[in-house]
């Protein structure tokens, strides 16, 4: 696949994963731009498959969030989006409810532990598979699924109103 | 590794416990010993082995109830593609 391919395939997942762990939408697309032009300079080296590169470029988008907030650039979280800094980027049209359930969950996701809203997001969000999130936080894939299990069911109790209703 | 259970959700603690309780030597400490619905045989599994096989597929569904709700809060428009030149 080429850069463009892989940017049309991961983009998408990588923003959603970005905000949803925490970055302002305006500063995830900065990430995953900046991601990809890091990752067509290393175009001539990129070996083996796509869920290595997948691997790769989430890898480059956690390390320049990290840098961002070395340079002391506040991460806020997902409940202080502004819908006018979100249309600025062309965010997609959401239903009404959208940011209320963006709000609950970014809570829901802050009352899981660490290990459990790495597994989970990188799970649902980024859709990555239990192979790929095995290989990417380097545990086990059994730890994995245990993780992402574990998640969703204190999310479920977290978040009973929402799953009932 | 054979491995007989319905621990689905039990913690690694209490799974280390079952596990050393049936004989197998790779187990931490913990708690829950001899527990009934464990049974390890031959090789020795870790906790979280354990843990993972009672979790079917279906519940690691990414459409499922909770699934649907993170799809929805989160359906971000990716930016523009870089011009990669």
């Amino acid at each position: 696949m080429t850069v463009e391919e892989h940017y049309k395939a991961l983009a998408p997942k990588l923003t959603n994963w970005l905000v949803s762990t925490g970055s302002p939408y305006a500063e995830a697309c900065d990430i995953v731009q900046n991601t990809f032009l890091k990752l067509w300079k290393m175009k001539d080296d990129l070996r083996g498959s796509d869920a290595a590169v997948s691997g790769l470029v989430f890898t480059i988008a956690r390390n320049l969030r990290k840098n961002a907030v070395r340079d002391d650039r506040r991460i806020t979280f997902v409940e202080e989006i502004r819908d006018e800094d979100a249309g600025s980027v062309n965010a997609a049209p959401l239903p009404s409810d959208s940011e209320y359930l963006r709000k609950r969950l970014a809570k829901a996701f802050e009352q899981l532990p660490p290990t459990l809203r790495e597994a989970y997001t990188l799970f649902q969000v980024a859709e990555m598979s239990v192979s790929e999130i095995a290989r990417q936080v380097g545990i086990s894939e059994s730890l994995v699924k245990v993780r992402v299990f574990r998640a969703k069911e204190k999310l479920r109790t977290i978040l009973a109103d929402l799953v009932t209703s | 590794m054979e491995i007989n259970l319905n621990t689905r959700g039990l913690s690694l603690g209490t799974l280390s416990g079952a596990v050393q309780g049936n004989g197998v030597d790779k187990a931490e400490s913990g708690f829950g010993r001899g527990f009934d619905n464990v049974t390890v045989t031959s090789a020795p599994a870790s906790a979280e082995d354990i843990a993972a096989a009672g979790i079917s597929d279906s519940d690691l569904r990414r459409d499922d109830d909770i699934g649907r709700l993170v799809m929805k809060a989160f359906a971000f428009e990716p930016p523009p593609m870089p011009k990669f030149e």
